[in-house]
């Protein structure tokens, strides 16, 4: 079985504050990994390392066989926008657009002869997570729960390889955050996604493959 | 979804913030439009008092004040100007046409009034009084008893019109009619115009003038003179080294030489001023922008995350503020356009000198008013405002750039992570 994600000695320091501490780990392409701990332990900066939107202080990090260490700006925002969705817990769509227009976002310049292929694929994300009536609500006219499926779309427009969540079920309540996690696992297994979720929720963690112990700056695989 | 659909909705949405943007650009056209076409017509009227000047050159000499101050007298500086020196005068090379005259104080115990005996010909003369008539019949000279002209302002103070008559050092003259001499733009205004034959037989009879100078018939105290343009400057240095130190004579030379300063400051200031107050504004756009800008750091940095360069980040932003800034620049000309409408003119008040004033007023303490009314019309300076459009909207486009480059950092964590 290849990797999706392969960290190798992988360091991260805030000045004299050393977050994560020489870790290394694979996660297997096609499944759903957990990566868990308390709040405070790393787990927010690893995922940052993970998707290239901060650099590690030593170490490196593979994503799809491709090595993120030594990438240039553009380069790194090429891996996000082909291979790499993030699901963040604050959602994070941008509040002037609709919908259907936040799940467009990462695909906006790409050539016109896409974008009719791309606004299909979009609206049946929507469907799929059940917002096919909501495809012109701005964020703010949606709920959290909405949102947070919203920005799940947006993640999969690319079919990226890897998708990357934090805390996606942080910031909603529990009916709706099993909605979502359940959500995120059937597209990313439909879409053939390798889903890495970040919590502190063990019952979250329960439902993955393998579940990755984040305690004191150290990593730990703990799959049964 | 295109970048262009991105852009309304993001212009849209923040309306406030799209506003304020609008407004600065706006405010920077419209100030540097505005202020860049009063500050031309400001200096066009102050141009104004040299295309009012009747004659190319006045010829005056420099004389003594009379011991007593009674009856007729010269109005001091000027002092007699003999008939061979006019005679000299006019046979310079260049000169056209001399038109004499005799301007006199006529100072009684209770009242004072001007008098001006002006000759028969030349646009300084007696036909170009009678073409600013504006009641009555025109001066003629060769009627007798001779008659006068007078001021329309002084006619209407003194409750006077043609037909009635007016008294001179006991002298009565039938009034043929008034004119309106300060709008004629001809060199000389009094309260009393006469052929200057009479003029100069009262000036050889008045004790105080002939008290000082030997004055007779033929001789004036002012010499309009028309000469040939290319001659001007040659002439007026001709008839300065003829008259000596004592003669004042006035030109469009020396009335540019004594307006040069007051140009010099109303344009250098008006441009400085200008200048100011654009930078100010385009201060006030480029904060606005960078503002703008700031505020969505975690919107760029989401841009970021989904897969959107550096590069795409940044013309989306240029783009954004180009057509933010395009569009406020063309409202803030039609601003300008309407303001400069509604102001219309740029009206001046002007205390002019002897030299530059089309009016004697050689005594402050008369009614005389010294004070011209420069009136230009303001005009919307095309060069200024393409440029003050397009300096406006580089400024915006540039900030946007800058503050891109600024904001949109290679590893964007910080504006995502929760708190």
């Amino acid at each position: 079985m290849s990797n999706a994600v392969q960290v190798t000695n992988l360091s991260k320091q805030f000045n004299t504050v050393s977050v994560l501490r020489d870790l290394s780990f694979t996660i297997p392409a096609g499944k759903m990994s957990a990566i868990v701990g308390r709040s405070g332990s790393g787990k927010s900066t690893l995922l940052s390392l993970l998707s290239g939107l901060d650099s590690p202080s030593s170490g490196s990090v593979s994503i799809d066989g491709v090595e993120l260490a030594g990438l240039s700006e553009s380069e790194l925002a090429k891996i996000r926008r082909d291979r790499i969705g993030i699901v963040f817990q604050g959602f994070h769509l941008i509040p002037s657009l609709d919908a259907l227009a936040n799940v467009l976002l990462p695909v906006a310049f790409e050539e016109k002869t896409k974008q009719a292929g791309h606004i299909d694929l979009a609206k049946r994300l929507l469907e799929e997570v059940e917002l096919g009536h909501r495809l012109n609500h701005r964020p703010a006219q949606l709920s959290g729960g909405e949102q947070q499926r919203v920005a799940i779309a947006r993640s999969l427009i690319h079919r990226p390889r890897v998708l990357l969540a934090d805390e996606p079920t942080g910031n909603l309540d529990e009916s709706t955050g099993k909605t979502v996690l359940s959500l995120l696992r059937k597209i990313s297994q439909e879409y053939g996604t390798t889903l890495v979720v970040v919590t502190h929720d063990t019952e979250i963690a329960q439902q993955a493959e393998q579940r990755l112990h984040l305690s004191n700056g150290e990593i730990s695989d703990e799959t049964n | 979804m295109s970048r262009l659909h991105y852009l309304k909705q993001e212009l849209y949405y923040r309306f406030g913030r799209s506003t304020v943007t609008l407004v600065s650009v706006s405010l920077v056209v419209f100030m540097a439009v505005t202020l860049t076409a009063i500050s031309n017509a400001s200096s066009d009227a102050l141009r104004l008092p040299l295309e009012n000047v009747g004659a190319d050159i006045v010829v005056q000499l420099s004389g003594d004040i009379p011991k007593k101050l009674e009856g007729l007298v010269f109005p001091h500086p000027t002092a007699q100007l003999p008939a061979d020196a006019v005679e000299r005068i006019r046979n310079l090379p260049g000169v056209i046409r001399t038109t004499g005259a005799v301007f006199l104080w006529d100072l009684s115990p209770n009242k004072f009034q001007s008098l001006l005996g002006v000759d028969s010909k030349g646009t300084s003369g007696i036909p170009g009084l009678n073409s600013q008539l504006i009641s009555g019949k025109p001066l003629d000279p060769k009627v007798l008893p001779v008659e006068a002209l007078v001021d329309g302002d002084f006619a209407s103070k003194n409750k006077l019109k043609a037909g009635y008559q007016i008294e001179l050092q006991g002298k009565s003259y039938r009034i043929s009619g008034t004119v309106d001499t300060p709008k004629s733009g001809n060199i000389m205004r009094a309260d009393i115009y006469l052929p200057l034959a009479e003029a100069q037989l009262l000036a050889s009879n008045a004790p105080w003038i002939i008290d000082l100078y030997p004055f007779t018939k033929t001789d004036v105290n002012l010499l309009f003179l028309e000469v040939d343009q290319r001659h001007l400057g040659t002439v007026t240095s001709s008839v300065e080294k003829m008259l000596g130190e004592k003669a004042i004579v006035s030109s469009e030379i020396s009335i540019q030489e004594e307006l040069e300063d007051l140009m010099f400051l109303s344009d250098q200031m008006s441009v400085i001023f200008t200048a100011v107050v654009a930078l100010l504004a385009l201060a006030l756009l480029a904060r606005s922008t960078a503002t703008a800008i700031s505020e969505r750091s975690r919107d760029l940095a989401v841009l970021q995350a989904v897969g959107w360069t550096r590069p795409q980040i940044i013309s989306q932003l240029s783009l954004e503020t180009a057509i933010l800034s395009g569009v406020g620049g063309l409202l803030g000309l039609l601003f300008s356009w309407l303001g400069i409408a509604l102001i219309g003119d740029v009206e001046l008040a002007m205390e002019l000198s002897w030299e530059i004033s089309p009016s004697p007023h050689f005594l402050p303490e008369t009614d005389f008013d010294r004070t011209r009314m420069l009136v230009a019309p303001i005009q919307m300076p095309m060069l200024t405002s393409a440029l003050a459009w397009f300096l406006a909207v580089l400024t915006a486009v540039s900030t946007a750039v800058l503050a891109g480059f600024k904001m949109v950092r290679p590893y964007p964590w910080r504006w995502l992570a929760e708190e």
